[in-house]
């Protein structure tokens, strides 16, 4: 070798590289064009399923919880499964955004503000079901701790759904705020990309806050960005843990285990990292952004899959290996039935799904091929999904007094109401990537290759005061 | 202050002093509001601003006014009413009625042919509630689910509200002319006058009968019994004592009871008595167990040679409480009691024996059976006249050899009496008479006195065509059921609880029912229009009632008064009468009861049919009653249906599984149903359940289930041994099954020891719960704290207590598909449970309900506090507050909680009468659960509190404890260290629910004994 060889890290990030003009027009690009028949086609699909599973939520609100095919037995199935799911996928945007930022880890800078929105509108799709599952939802209000005038009526403080309330209002408010405010650099950029006097410079200079790219702003912006960060990193671990309190805290055999919080997490970043693939795998395609977000981006997260997974595999084996170790005959028995009762399919489908199918990324011609990624990313998503079902429902369908076993079917108002959940998040993912830059102008100036090479070499030498630099000691 | 004469200006302009800008500067909006005549002719203002505005522009006061006015008038169109809806109080107080505080009236139970005694409470003039009468000498205050569930009846829309001439209204007096002129025309053609009476009525109701008859000379009666159950009995008592009558029967005097195919805990002559009398007699003795001691035992120690041996069929509520139960077919059944007579009439001493042992059938017992009938034999031996032998086929030669087991032993006066029996009118014209008679056009008219052997009878459809045949024919149903469709004109009876009437329980005992309510329709009592019918004076049924009862009871009551008046409220507030009688005539004759013994006997066949009746249906005349139709079978589970039991064995070898649609074919009749695989039937049987399969019984019974009376084509009443076919149609029927799980898999939340085990160490199978730590501080309960006991050992898991609860507490009946996907609302269920061989399981009953957990997992994961823990001990949930998050009911372990899925309405202006207004209708989305019934406890705290006296332990009783026909639900203040819950809760039989849990429940069970060993 010559010269000098480059480590994994140094391998460029922007590959082929661009010039700083063009990184903005490229990403601007889409916002400014009209949009193509495809994407129109694809909006469309998303708005169908959206009035689908509006018309379901409707029908359900209007009728009473009976429209889905809950028993006495089992008070929750999809709207539960559904849920915990949503704030899964979730997680990835946090992490991404937020720890790899911490971490000082370059290559988030193309991914971290889609995987953000996909965390927004994740948590928009989360929040649907706890809302809807109620039997009277006109009443959901009662749930926070405002002061009435109905005497001394406060909320119970121990019931872990309330904590669910809190958490999952701190997490969207934090990252609402975290997004919005790494956004404002690319909105000054785009306020200054339109013309003079149109709505959509007028728009984007009311987002931009009156940012005026001085370093003085730079300075404020990187502080406020870093301590964002820094909160809402806890909270990519405190929403799961606390949403995977609503089992841990209760005693039903199945639900009622230590290991749920560390468990919930990884499971809720490894499907939120496999949402994560499969968007930007779509998205990098059809927006023409494969420079950006390089085959690299890809690699990096099928390795936080295999590392995740395998603690979400170790979880399962935990719990199977707690059931048996307790001597407690109704874990035991949960646990069995959940492997070989009615619901074994499910079982065996999230084993597969999830334990399974990401030993594929040990390969390096699985993880640098983006379609081989698409495919398992798929997979996991599917067993993600029955991961929370596997959860919620074989646990309550047979629980202490055999008397009371039942099975779940779900209905078709249960169903829609999944579809039309995805209807939701890809209505507004679509949505995003018309009005908004979907990856950080600002930020990925700052991960081109001129910074990078020695003085001289830069075949794309630009000030570098141009761009914020957001490394410290880099190269 | 010196700084303030700097002018402040702000713009150079203004200080330069440009008049334009000075000008624009005196404005107070930069922009126009959209009020002025611009923004009118854009048609953004209103039109009653252009008569506001002054000169072109609008001023500012000018917009203040017309806001003002805008206030005024929101605030006018706020000021109505909403609507408003009077409570109007009574002008004049009727008397004995306060507002809120129910009434209470003795009365007769008519939902079977028992005559328990009842008090129906009522609530401003209406009953709301059956609760059993303590007083009354035979059902001691039980009543069963059939009883309980007579309140819907009485509220049912379904019922006839006016008297009808096919289908049409017509008036009493015109269907009284046309009635009369019928029977004349009868007599002068002479052509016959014919009643369908049913097989028990009352005193009252037969000397009316008895004067119709006299009025019109040649009417003849035919009885109708659609079980033929108590028929073959009394025929049998007949034709061995002379004396048509259902002999009492003593349980509690029974140390040996052999039961064959008697269902006599389920739906045999009366459950709720027998109920009582086998809890009595099986009763063990209170033992407080405290840190591994034993305290004295409180009450008399058990009977060790007492057991209960039941063979049957198909798996009855009795056989599932006997000690020893075998199966055998029901050809079987003659055979095996002609088997124990034998054995017995060599034991015996008896000076018929060698008589009836000569007169036995010839037909051996199926080998199998040899060696427990040995058994059995020594047994009843042993016990000898506490011994007994009850048989409940409808067959004439089994109640025939039954009669003579009995005799053998010498039990007829211990534990089983004729001479203190209720006799039953003489037979007089057989039905099957009737059919030849109509078939004939030899009948004038027709009179079906409640009864609906159009339904009921096998050939029901050839009568229904045959009905054309009579010139007048009239039915006295309070319903257009499947007879009253096919007569001419319908009578409609009152409800019982609409009624006076009187029944003879037992010889010198009489019931008496009294109405808690003015009739709701146009009805008429059936006694009133057979004395209308009759010639002479028209009476009322409260004039025949009392005319009898001067006549007949008050000279010879056991509790003299010294006036009638006195006599007759006194009658009627204890709701019954005990007369002195003479004992029945019966003589013992051997001759005639072993005539019936050589009747032809059936061959066995590989399909036996084995029809029965449900415990909750019975004969199928309440079929269109919610409540029972979706009361649980105690042993199959199943709601809204009845199915083909089989042996899980022939089962298997015909390829069948639960649902699987079948066809019956027996005596050229056909039905379809599900197969039902059962434990515990015998493998040549099938067992179907009667009282299904209504086709006029109102919109709720209607085509429920399968009608499986017609299979007994051209069989009269004898049910038994009816061999059929059995194909598989194909298709399935899924069964709505309130249980699917049938195994305990092992899991300890029902204890059972045997009787020996228990006299050895009574906390046998029962190790004394170990004290668990909780971070939680814990509960104070400074004043009561109610707490349950059930005993296991007593509940033979009849349901009525399930029943009882729903009546209580307005708890809706949702339908088979709603139940078919686990959503019946039941608070208290019955959990029923096999062990052992499935050929003859042992089997396992569980009342369950709310267990008010001291540390309730329900309380602390509601987000809302809508389900709270009292001072008093009582998990109590608050309706109002709960917003439907379901997450109580998944944290409950013995999932008690029902939610709400739909709004289950109480719509029916009559339906809705039969609510209980102390207790709140639920909407929907809300969760509900045992309560254990707080209203009864606040009502029996305030009475305390009102007479200034502490409670009385068992004061408050709650509604599945009152109705509990075996006394198996004890409530009470666990507080109070002396009360009978208290003690029950130390017993050494006592164990709690999922101890180890920490929840602490206040249920506690009390294990089940049984006196299984040798």
């Amino acid at each position: 070798m010559s010269g000098h060889t480059y480590s994994a890290l140094r391998h460029p990030l922007v590959d082929p590289p661009r010039s700083l003009s063009q990184i903005t027009d490229e990403i601007a690009a889409p916002m400014e064009r009209a949009p193509s028949a495809s994407f129109w086609a694809a909006l469309g699909a998303a708005v169908a399923l959206l009035a689908l599973g509006a018309g379901m939520v409707t029908y359900e609100v209007a009728t009473g919880i009976g429209t889905w095919g809950l028993n006495k037995t089992v008070g929750w199935a999809f709207d539960i499964t559904n849920f915990v799911f949503w704030v899964g996928i979730g997680h990835a945007g946090t992490l991404i955004s937020a720890i790899l930022f911490l971490f000082r880890q370059k290559w988030r800078t193309s991914i971290n503000r889609s995987a953000e929105a996909m965390t927004l509108f994740a948590v928009m799709c989360a929040a649907l079901f706890p809302l809807i599952h109620m039997g009277r939802p006109w009443l959901a209000f009662w749930v926070f701790p405002y002061p009435n005038s109905r005497g001394s009526l406060w909320v119970n403080f121990r019931s872990p759904l309330l904590w669910d309330v809190f958490a999952i209002s701190t997490y969207f408010t934090i990252s609402l705020v975290f997004w919005f405010i790494g956004l404002i650099p690319d909105l000054a950029t785009l306020r200054d990309r339109a013309a003079e006097g149109s709505l959509r410079r007028k728009i984007f200079a009311l987002l931009a806050m009156g940012w005026n790219g001085s370093g003085r702003t730079w300075h404020r912006y990187e502080t406020v960005y870093l301590l964002l960060a820094g909160l809402a990193t806890p909270l990519v671990l405190s929403v799961h843990t606390i949403v995977s309190m609503d089992f841990a805290t209760s005693l039903l055999p199945g639900w009622h285990a230590t290991i749920f919080p560390p468990y919930f997490v990884a499971g809720a970043v490894f499907s939120g990292f496999a949402m994560v693939l499969t968007l930007m795998i779509i998205a990098r395609k059809v927006l023409g952004l494969e420079h950006m977000i390089t085959v690299r981006h890809l690699e990096n997260m099928t390795k936080v899959i295999i590392v995740t997974g395998g603690i979400v595999g170790l979880a399962y084996g935990t719990e199977f290996f707690t059931a048996w170790y307790s001597g407690n005959p109704y874990e035991r028995f949960t646990f069995i039935n959940r492997a070989f009762g009615p619901y074994a399919w499910a079982y065996w489908t999230m084993i597969s799904c999830n334990v399974l199918s990401p030993q594929l990324f040990w390969f390096r011609k699985i993880r640098t091929s983006p379609w081989a990624i698409f495919v398992v990313t798929i997979f996991i998503n599917i067993g993600m999904w029955f991961e929370r079902f596997v959860i919620v429902v074989t646990s309550l369908h047979r629980d202490f007094l055999p008397s009371s076993w039942s099975m779940y079917r779900p209905t078709v108002v249960e169903v829609g109401t999944l579809i039309g959940s995805f209807g939701l998040f890809f209505t507004l993912f679509l949505l995003f990537t018309r009005v908004l830059p979907m990856i950080s102008i600002g930020e990925v100036k700052s991960v081109l290759t001129f910074a990078r090479q020695p003085a001289g070499s830069a075949s794309h030498a630009v000030p570098a005061a141009a761009a914020p630099v957001l490394e410290e000691g880099a190269a | 202050m010196p700084h303030d004469e700097k002018k402040p200006w702000q713009s150079l302009a203004a200080l330069r002093g440009d008049p334009a800008e000075l000008a624009r500067a005196e404005r107070e909006f930069a922009e126009e509001l959209p009020v002025g005549p611009g923004a009118i002719a854009s048609g953004h203002a209103h039109g009653a601003l252009v008569q506001l505005r002054s000169g072109g522009d609008v001023s500012r006061r000018g917009f203040f006014g017309l806001m003002g006015l805008s206030a005024a008038a929101v605030g006018i169109a706020a000021c109505q009413r909403a609507p408003v809806a009077k409570v109007v109080p009574y002008l004049s107080e009727p008397d004995g009625i306060v507002p809120g505080v129910s009434n209470w009236y003795a009365s007769a139970c008519a939902g079977c042919d028992a005559q328990c005694g009842v008090l129906l409470k009522s609530r401003d003039g209406r009953p709301i509630k059956v609760e059993g009468n303590p007083e009354h000498p035979l059902s001691q205050g039980g009543v069963c689910a059939v009883g309980q569930a007579s309140i819907v009846s009485l509220y049912d829309a379904s019922r006839a509200r006016a008297p009808l001439e096919r289908g049409q209204p017509i008036g009493w007096d015109a269907l009284d002319a046309k009635v009369l002129a019928g029977l004349e025309d009868a007599r002068s053609k002479g052509k016959a006058i014919r009643v369908v009476a049913p097989l028990r009525t009352g005193p009252t109701f037969e000397s009316t009968l008895a004067q119709f008859l006299a009025a019109w000379p040649g009417a003849r009666v035919a009885r109708f019994e659609p079980s033929g159950e108590l028929t073959a009995l009394a025929d049998a008592h007949q034709a061995a004592f002379g004396a048509r009558a259902v002999p009492s029967i003593h349980l509690d005097r029974a140390r040996t009871l052999a039961s064959f195919a008697c269902d006599f805990l389920g739906s045999w002559v009366a459950p709720v008595a027998f109920a009582r009398q086998y809890a009595k007699g099986r009763a063990l003795p209170l033992i407080e167990r405290e840190g591994g001691k034993l305290g004295q035992a409180e009450g008399a120690p058990p009977d060790f040679a007492r057991r209960h041996w039941q063979l049957e069929p198909a798996l009855s509520l009795t056989g599932a409480s006997a000690d020893r139960r075998h199966p055998l077919a029901p050809s079987e059944l003659v055979p095996a009691l002609g088997g124990l007579v034998r054995r017995l009439a060599l034991r015996s001493m008896h000076p018929d024996r060698a008589a009836i042992a000569n007169a036995l059938p010839r037909a051996s017992e199926p080998r199998e059976l040899a060696a427990p009938l040995d058994a059995l034999a020594a047994e009843l031996s042993a016990s000898g006249a506490q011994a007994l032998v009850l048989c409940g086929a409808s067959d004439l030669t089994a109640q025939a050899l039954c009669v003579a087991a009995n005799q053998l032993l010498g039990a007829y006066g211990t534990t089983i009496d004729i001479a203190s029996g209720a006799s039953l009118p003489a037979a007089d014209l057989p039905l099957a008479q009737l059919f030849t008679e109509l078939e004939a056009g030899q009948v004038g008219a027709v009179i079906f006195l409640g009864t609906n052997p159009v339904y009921a009878h096998p050939d029901g459809e050839k009568l229904a065509e045959l009905l054309a045949r009579a010139p007048l024919s009239i039915s006295t149903a309070d319903r257009l059921d499947e007879t009253a469709r096919d007569v001419a004109l319908l009578a409609p009876d009152h409800a019982p609880a609409e009624s006076w009437g009187d029944s003879e329980a037992r010889r010198g005992l009489t019931t008496l029912r009294q109405p808690a309510l003015m009739p709701l329709f146009e009805t008429r009592a059936a006694v009133e229009s057979l004395s209308a019918w009759s010639a002479g004076k028209k009476h009322t049924q409260h004039e025949l009632l009392c005319a009898r009862a001067e006549a007949e009871l008050y000279p010879r009551a056991l509790h003299k008064e010294p006036r009638f008046d006195l006599f007759w409220t006194r009658a009627l507030h204890d709701g019954f009468v005990e007369t002195e009688e003479t004992p029945l005539p019966a003589s013992f004759s051997v001759a005639q009861l072993g005539s019936l013994f050589a009747l032809p006997l059936a061959t066995p066949s590989d399909t036996e049919l084995w029809l029965h009746s449900s415990v909750a249906l019975r004969d199928g005349r309440w079929s269109n009653n919610a409540w029972l139709q979706e009361l649980p079978d105690p042993l199959t589970k199943t709601v809204w249906d009845n199915a083909a039991c089989i042996a899980p064995a022939r089962a298997t070898a015909l390829g069948l599984d639960d649902g699987d649609l079948i066809t019956v074919t027996a005596n050229g009749r056909s039905i379809t149903l599900p197969v039902l695989v059962q434990p515990g039937t015998h493998p040549a049987t099938l067992a179907i359940a009667i009282g299904y399969g209504r086709t006029a019984a109102g919109n709720i019974g209607n085509g429920v289930g399968v009608n499986a009376f017609p299979l007994l084509s051209g069989r009269g009443p004898a049910r038994n041994f009816i061999e059929a076919r059995l194909v598989k149609s194909g298709g399935q029927k899924p069964l709505a099954r309130s249980q699917t799980q049938a195994s305990l898999e092992g899991r300890p939340h029902i204890r059972t020891a045997t009787l020996a085990a228990w006299s050895a160490d009574p906390g046998a199978s029962n190790p004394e719960e170990e004290k668990l730590d909780s971070l939680w501080s814990g509960h104070e309960y400074p004043g009561h704290r109610w707490g349950m006991a059930i005993d296991l050992g007593s509940c033979t898991g009849c349901s009525a207590c399930v029943i009882s609860c729903q009546a209580e507490n307005n708890i809706p009946a949702v339908g088979r598909d709603e139940v078919s996907r686990g959503r019946e609302m039941h608070w208290l269920r019955l959990d029923r449970y096999f062990a052992g061989e499935p050929d003859s399981p042992e089997v396992l009953h569980q009342p369950m309900l709310c267990q008010h957990c001291t540390n309730a997992p329900c309380e602390t994961v509601c987000p809302v506090l809508a389900t709270v823990h009292s001072s008093e001990g009582l998990n109590q949930q608050v309706y109002n507050r709960c917003v439907g998050t379901r997450y109580c009911a998944n944290n409950c372990p013995p999932k008690v909680r029902r939610f709400n899925w739909f709004e289950y309405r109480h719509d029916d202006p009559v339906e809705r009468l039969a609510l209980n207004p102390d207790v709140v209708v639920r909407s929907r989305g809300v969760m509900e659960k045992c309560s254990m019934c707080v209203q009864r406890i606040q009502e029996g705290k305030a009475l305390a509190r009102r007479d200034g006296r502490p409670l009385a332990d068992g004061e408050i009783q709650t509604a599945c404890q009152q109705s509990c026909p075996s006394q198996a639900i004890t409530f009470g203040d666990l507080n109070d260290p002396n009360s009978r819950v208290a003690k029950l809760t130390r017993d050494a039989r006592a164990y709690r629910l999922l101890h180890e849990l920490n929840i602490g429940p206040v249920i506690s069970y009390l294990t089940r004994i049984k006196n299984t060993g040798a």
